[in-house]
């Protein structure tokens, strides 16, 4: 996901003030018209295409552009889409203030703790291969049906990769810094508040940013899978009415609310730690 | 995912820790098998098999060819939606890199798309395709395309001015440029992005097949927690891990002939 925020960063960066590589430097652009002008022509030519290929082919099950930002329009003043999402981000923000609380610290743990690490590692590359959606049935079984079972979902989907980056933020500090401040008699707590915390904290956001993602696809992929609540449930009640142009507005409010949320958790990064730019994350 | 091209290892001391921790590694995969073992056995509870109950299960299950069979459709399916995802994930990106009027035309939207949960259209694509393996391709693509664009498109971005500059002033035309300085130098982030695709090409799968629920592994998770039938359900992700493991080794092994000629540093391994 390397330059990941670049677009939705909107073209504004903080000052930067470490010394850069040159080449970093062609890669931070100024601003230009082409930036809005482009993405809207290809949007006309995309809406243009979809429009002549749904006349075209003429089927109940593909609506038209024209058809779609009609229903879009339509969606969001009803009052079930957001009462949909309201259900849906309830357990998105249970479960992934949940795995913020959790995941941080055991991250910072591991990166820290070389035993602790050796012993987790082989947890953590499980988990970051294996789809999480392939739980879902078990949580189903144990936890019921409830909110209980969405939360736990989120959650398994959001930590795994907020573990994983934690543990990189503390694990690439310079371990001369560490030593130096040991020479110079430093606690370990002092070396956590001076040293550790700060340095890890672009990697971190970095964590919470992707794993927030990982949240917002863990609560859809529940509620279209086993347990049909929220916003899932109005993606397939649309579906089984043959309301086509419901179903892609619905897809796009989905796609919308994801980007948008991402986009603040990367403000907010940017606002915690403007000395950096997320490198390689 | 993204964390592995964060991971950085403390310099000097990379052999010995290394070692060690894959040792550390065994042994916390040992404790894990035994408190579930004894702990399953300890609750005897039907949601909770020991892992010796599982594995009888994974065996079963592979003896009376369900594994395979389930694995052979999936992996089909796997292949030509990875096959797309590459072939369009590197053209695409490329064409990005090299032209700044197409990465400001499709850069937002393939950016909004990386981060969206890729599930949601799995709808959609059943409106073209219905119940048919069109649907599970055209999610593992949507899963593992927009990786392959990003990266693909950062990395032709991020060539050294100087690598271009010098082939210039040696007479080389831009098409020469392309081919012989750029593709070469990018091969190291687009490796890195094609696993990144790997992995997620997996999930795409798996999801797609839990959606539509009539082939592959994904069916058998779906059917099996059903009937709540854990032990399945577990060797089944046992068999998804494995998979998902061999996978990313074949890609590291090709990435390694691709990219071996660079110095150590400048890998993404």
């Amino acid at each position: 996901m390397t330059g990941g925020g670049r677009a939705l960063a909107g073209g504004r960066r903080p000052p930067i003030h470490v010394p850069r590589p040159p080449q970093a430097d062609k890669m931070r652009r100024h601003w230009e018209w082409r930036r809005i002008t482009h993405p809207l022509i290809a949007l006309a030519l995309f809406g243009g295409a979809w429009e002549l290929f749904a006349r075209q082919s003429d089927s109940l099950l593909i609506p038209s552009f024209g058809e779609t930002l009609a229903s879009l329009v339509g969606l969001v003043i009803s009052p079930a889409l957001w009462y949909a999402l309201a259900i849906s981000n309830l357990a998105l923000l249970l479960g992934f203030g949940l795995s913020l609380v959790t995941g941080i610290p055991l991250g910072f743990a591991i990166g820290r703790y070389r035993v602790l690490e050796g012993l987790v590692n082989p947890y953590l590359t499980i988990f970051l291969t294996v789809p999480i959606a392939g739980f879902i049935p078990l949580l189903l079984i144990t936890l019921g049906i409830g909110l209980e079972a969405r939360v736990a979902i989120v959650y398994m989907f959001a930590i795994v990769v907020l573990v994983a980056n934690c543990r990189a933020g503390v694990r690439q500090v310079d371990p001369l810094l560490i030593e130096m401040a040991r020479g110079f008699g430093a606690s370990e707590l002092q070396i956590w508040r001076r040293i550790l915390l700060p340095a890890s904290v672009p990697a971190t956001m970095a964590g919470v940013r992707v794993s927030l993602g990982h949240a917002v696809t863990g609560m859809v992929v529940v509620e279209l899978l086993l347990v049909a609540v929220g916003i899932g449930r109005l993606i397939l009640e649309l579906q089984s009415q043959f309301n086509a142009s419901g179903v892609y507005a619905s897809v796009v409010v989905v796609v919308v609310e994801a980007v948008l949320l991402i986009s603040i958790a990367e403000w907010v990064g940017r606002r915690a730690a403007p000395w950096s730019r997320y490198a390689g994350a | 995912m993204t964390s592995s091209g964060l991971v950085a290892q403390a310099p000097g001391s990379r052999l010995p820790a290394l070692s060690s921790t894959a040792s550390l590694g065994t042994v916390g995969l040992l404790a894990g098998i035994s408190v579930w073992e004894l702990g399953a056995r300890a609750v005897d509870a039907v949601l909770l098999p020991p892992f010796s109950a599982v594995v009888a299960r994974l065996v079963e299950l592979a003896l009376s060819g369900q594994i395979a069979a389930s694995l052979a459709v999936s992996l089909g399916n796997l292949a030509l939606g990875l096959l797309i995802s590459l072939s369009v994930g590197i053209v695409l990106g490329s064409a990005m890199g090299w032209w700044r009027s197409v990465d400001y035309a499709l850069g937002p939207y393939v950016n909004a798309l990386l981060t969206a949960p890729s599930l949601v259209f799995a709808p959609i694509f059943f409106s073209f395709w219905g119940v048919d393996r069109g649907s599970i391709v055209a999610l593992i693509v949507t899963y593992a395309v927009f990786v392959v664009i990003v990266n693909t498109s950062v990395a032709v971005k991020s060539i050294p001015v100087d690598l271009t500059e010098m082939a210039v002033s040696y007479n080389a035309t831009r098409r020469q440029v392309f081919w012989f300085i750029v593709m070469p130098a990018a091969m190291p982030l687009i490796m890195a992005g094609v696993r990144l695709a790997v992995g997620r090409a997996v999930k795409g799968m798996i999801n797609g097949e839990m959606f539509i629920a009539v082939v592959g592994l994904g069916r058998l998770i779906v059917s099996s927690g059903r009937q709540l039938d854990v032990a399945t359900v577990l060797a089944v992700l046992i068999v998804v891990v494995a998979v998902a493991l061999v996978l990313m080794r074949i890609v590291w092994l090709v990435e390694q002939r691709f990219t071996g000629w660079l110095p150590e540093t400048r890998r993404t391994g």
